[in-house]
C-alpha cells in the first residue's frame, strides 16, 4: 500500500482496521523481502504458531526458516528447538545457514503425543526464542494448546504438518501452503491474522543467498547433454 | 540457643493415613506388661491414652486395632527426620527415641528469625503429615523440658529462662520415678524449690544424677552435644504401611524421602546427579529408576516433580512394599553469582530445568545437538552432542538439511544439478567412502542429495534432502 496513503488512513480516528491490530506485532524478519511485505507483522509472529503444509520434502520448506534461525541463534543468542525433525538435521547445511549449533536443541520424540507434549513445555517456559514440530496427527484442540503456550512463553512456534491438513480447522495465527510452483517454491497465505489470503513466489536468487552457501550449478547445463539426466537402473556414464 | 522437636505420636504418624477413623494404637512391651506408646486421634477419643496398660485400653475401646512398636522403623524415621532438620543448621543432634535438638542461634539471619523459621519447619512437618512439639531455650536440656511439656513459648534470655524453669512441676524432670517419688515425698513440688536447695545437700539425698540434670537446665553445667555427620552417601529406604498396587501411593513417602535427600544435600553443601529410585517387591526383584540430571541439583520440589513424572510412567510387576532413594552421584552445585546491583537474574525456570523434565520423559538420548565433525563423509560429519561448546565453525558446499541415517535407493527419474563432487575417505577404518554427490531434482520440484559408488555407478543413493 501506498504509504502515503497508509498514514492518511491512520490519521482518521474512527476509522478501523483490521490489520492495524496485527501491524505492531513483534516478529522476526523472515529474511525474504517478498514474504516479509506480506505477512502483517512484517515476519514470523512472536507469540503464534506458524502452521507450514508443505506439499513434499525437498522443497526447501525448512530453509525458509534458517534466515530467521541464524538471527535467533546466532544474533541474539537464543535457544531454537527442533522436535521430532523427519530426517537428521544436518549439521554442515545448518552451520552454512549462520545457525549457532550449541543454540539449536533437537528432539527425537518420536511420537506425535510425545512432540506436541514437548513442544508445548519448551514454548510454555517463554526461554526459547523458536519451537519447530513436525506432527503428522494433530487436532483442533492440540493446536490451540500449542497457540496458548506460544502466547504465553512469547515464542515463535512452527509446525510442519501434511499438506492434507490444510482442510481441518486450526485456531493458529498464520497457515502457509508450500508448493513447487513453475520450478520455484510458492508460499500460498491460507490464513493469517490481519492480512488475507495470497500466494507469494520465493525468487530463487533470494533463496540461495539466505542459505550461505554457494548453489554449485556450473555453466548452465546444455539440456542436450542427456548424460546428466538420470534414469533409474540405467547405467550413466559421466566423466567427472 | 536451642530448638527441640518432639515428635510425640512418631510410630502412629508412620501408618497408613487412610484409615484415620479407625482407632489405632502401637503398643509397647515392657517386661511382662504392654503399655499404649502412642494413639491416633480416634483412640484418644474414646480416652485411650499413652502411658495406658492395654487391657485398660481394650476395656475402653474393644475394637481397637493395635500393632507392636517397631524400634528400627523409629530409629530409621528419626534419623530421615535429623537429614532433614539439616537444611536447618549444621549442628543437629539426634535424641532417641523421639526428639532432635538443633543449635539454631546461627541460623536465625539466615532465615529470618526465629519466627519464620518455626513458622517454616512446623509446615514442613505438617506436609510430612509428622505431628511435632517444639520448645527454645538458652540450653539443650531445657529445650528438650519445654518441648516435651508441650511448652511452645521460646525462651530466649537466661532470666525468661530463670523464671519459666522455677514454675514448672518437677514430674516433668527427665528422672527415675524412685528419685521423683522421693522429691514428692519432701514436699518438693516445683523447680524453683529444688533450686532452693544448696547442690551439695541435694546431691546428698537423690544422687548426682538430679543434681547434674538441674543444672543443666539452667546453663550452670556445661553440657556438649556431639553432632550428627551426615554420611558419605545418601541411602534411606522406608516400608509401606500397605502393599501399593500402583506407584500413585508412594507420592508421600517419596516426598518424606526427598526432605531428607534435601537435608543431607544441604549439609555436604553438593548437588544430586543421579539418583536412584528403588521399588522394593514381595519375592520379586526390585525395580529401579535412574534419575540423571545434565547439572547437580538440591532443590527438592524439582526433583519431586522429575520423579513422580517418571514414576507415573512406571508399570509395575508387583505390588511395591518397601521405597528407599540412593544417591548414585553427588556433584558440587554450579551456582550463579548473584549480582550487587541487579536484584535477581534468574528466570522462572532455568534451560536446565525444562531439559531435564523432557529427559525424564523421553530419555537422555532423545535430546542433542548437531555439531559438525571434523571429517568430510557425510555419516561422521554430522555428530550428536548434548550440549557441548560449539567449535570453531567451518564453511561446507552446499549441504542439505536433512540427512538420513541410512540412504536410500532412488526410485524415481532425477535430473542431476550439478557436477560431481567426490568424497573419498575413510580407509583406515570400516566406513570406507568412494562416492560421488550430486544434487539432484525431481519433475515435483524436490532436491535431493544423492551419489554413486565409485566402483558401481549404476545405482543412485538419496543421502539427503534440500528441505
Amino acid at each position: 500500500m501506498d504509504p502515503a496513503l497508509d498514514a492518511l488512513l491512520k490519521s482518521q480516528p474512527a476509522l478501523w482496521r483490521g490489520r492495524d491490530r496485527y501491524n505492531e506485532d513483534a516478529s522476526y524478519p523472515t529474511g525474504f523481502a517478498s514474504l516479509d511485505n506480506a505477512l502483517p507483522a512484517r515476519g514470523w509472529c512472536i507469540g503464534g504458531v506458524t502452521e507450514l503444509l508443505a506439499s513434499q520434502q525437498g522443497i526447501g520448506e525448512v530453509s525458509l526458516l534458517l534466515p530467521a534461525l541464524s538471527r535467533i541463534t546466532t544474533t541474539h543468542g537464543q535457544w531454537a528447538a527442533f522436535i521430532n525433525p523427519p530426517y537428521l538435521p544436518y549439521a554442515p547445511a545448518l552451520s552454512n545457514a549462520g545457525i549457532r549449533l550449541d543454540r539449536l536443541l533437537i528432539v527425537d520424540s518420536k511420537d506425535d503425543a510425545n512432540t506436541l507434549w514437548a513442544s508445548e513445555q519448551l514454548l510454555r517456559t517463554g526461554l526459547f526464542a523458536s519451537v519447530v514440530a513436525w506432527v503428522e496427527r494433530s487436532s483442533t484442540q492440540k493446536q490451540r494448546r500449542l497457540q496458548l503456550a506460544a502466547e504465553n512463553g512469547k515464542s515463535w512456534a512452527t509446525v510442519y504438518r501434511p499438506a492434507g491438513a490444510a482442510r481441518e480447522h486450526s485456531p493458529v495465527s498464520a497457515r502457509l501452503q508450500l508448493d513447487i510452483v513453475n520450478a520455484q517454491l510458492a508460499v500460498t497465505i491460507i490464513k493469517i491474522r490481519g492480512g488475507r489470503e495470497q500466494r507469494i513466489i520465493i525468487d530463487p536468487a533470494e533463496f540461495d543467498a539466505s542459505q550461505g552457501a554457494e548453489w554449485p550449478i556450473p555453466e548452465p547445463l546444455d539440456p542436450a547433454s542427456s548424460a546428466l539426466a538420470f534414469k533409474p537402473a540405467m547405467s550413466v556414464n559421466v566423466a567427472p | 540457643m536451642w530448638l527441640a522437636l518432639h515428635f510425640p505420636q512418631l510410630p502412629i504418624d508412620r501408618q497408613d493415613r487412610s484409615s484415620a477413623d479407625e482407632p489405632r494404637a502401637v503398643v509397647l512391651q515392657e517386661g511382662p506388661r504392654r503399655r499404649i506408646m502412642a494413639c491416633n486421634a480416634c483412640a484418644a477419643a474414646h480416652g485411650v491414652r499413652a502411658g495406658l496398660a492395654l487391657k485398660n485400653a481394650y476395656a475402653l475401646v474393644p475394637d481397637l486395632i493395635t500393632s507392636d512398636f517397631d524400634e528400627l522403623a523409629q530409629q530409621a524415621h528419626l534419623e530421615q527426620l535429623t537429614l532433614w532438620a539439616l537444611q536447618y543448621s549444621s549442628r543437629v543432634t539426634p535424641e532417641p527415641p523421639d526428639l532432635i535438638l538443633l543449635e539454631i542461634a546461627a541460623s536465625l539471619t539466615l532465615f529470618g528469625g526465629l519466627d519464620k523459621l518455626l513458622t517454616r519447619l512446623l509446615g514442613e512437618a505438617v506436609e510430612q503429615h509428622v505431628r511435632v512439639s517444639t520448645g527454645v531455650a538458652p540450653t539443650p536440656s531445657a529445650a528438650t523440658l519445654f518441648a516435651r511439656a508441650g511448652m511452645h513459648q521460646p525462651i530466649t534470655t537466661d532470666t525468661a529462662l530463670t523464671q519459666t524453669l522455677a514454675t514448672v512441676p518437677i514430674t516433668y524432670l527427665p528422672l527415675d520415678e524412685f528419685t521423683l517419688k522421693g522429691l514428692r515425698q519432701s514436699g518438693i513440688r516445683t523447680l524453683a524449690e529444688l533450686y532452693k536447695i544448696p547442690p551439695a545437700a541435694l546431691t546428698r539425698r537423690f544422687g548426682s544424677a538430679c543434681t547434674d540434670k538441674l543444672y543443666k537446665l539452667d546453663g550452670r553445667l556445661p553440657e556438649p552435644k556431639i553432632s550428627y555427620q551426615a554420611p558419605e552417601h545418601f541411602y534411606q529406604a522406608v516400608d509401606l504401611p500397605l502393599e501399593a498396587p500402583d506407584t500413585h501411593a508412594l507420592a508421600f513417602l517419596l516426598n518424606r524421602l526427598l526432605g531428607s535427600l534435601g537435608g543431607f544435600l544441604k549439609a555436604r553443601d553438593l548437588g544430586i546427579r543421579h539418583l536412584d529410585i528403588i521399588l522394593f517387591h514381595h519375592r520379586h526383584t526390585s525395580t529401579r529408576v535412574a534419575l540423571k540430571f545434565l547439572d547437580a541439583t538440591a532443590n527438592t520440589a524439582h526433583l519431586y516433580r522429575i520423579a513422580t513424572e517418571r514414576l507415573g510412567a512406571l508399570q509395575l510387576d508387583a505390588p511395591v512394599i518397601r521405597l528407599a532413594l540412593e544417591s548414585t552421584e553427588l556433584a558440587s552445585l554450579q551456582r550463579a553469582g548473584r549480582d550487587l546491583f541487579q536484584k535477581s537474574q534468574s528466570q522462572a525456570a532455568s534451560i536446565e530445568q525444562v531439559l531435564d523434565k523432557l529427559v525424564a520423559r523421553l530419555g537422555k538420548d532423545a535430546l542433542y545437538t548437531a555439531l559438525p565433525g571434523d571429517d568430510h563423509r557425510p555419516e561422521k560429519a554430522w555428530m550428536s552432542a548434548l550440549l557441548e561448546r560449539q567449535q570453531a565453525p567451518i564453511q561446507w558446499p552446499a549441504r542439505p538439511v536433512w540427512l538420513l541415517k541410512t540412504p536410500v535407493v532412488l526410485s524415481e527419474n532425477v535430473q542431476l544439478q550439478t557436477l560431481p563432487e567426490r568424497i573419498e575417505n575413510g580407509w583406515w577404518d570400516e566406513t570406507d567412502v568412494r562416492r560421488d554427490y550430486f544434487i539432484a531434482s525431481t519433475k515435483g520440484g524436490a532436491y535431493y542429495w544423492v551419489y554413486r559408488h565409485r566402483r558401481d555407478s549404476s545405482q543412485l543413493w538419496i543421502h539427503g534432502l534440500f528441505a
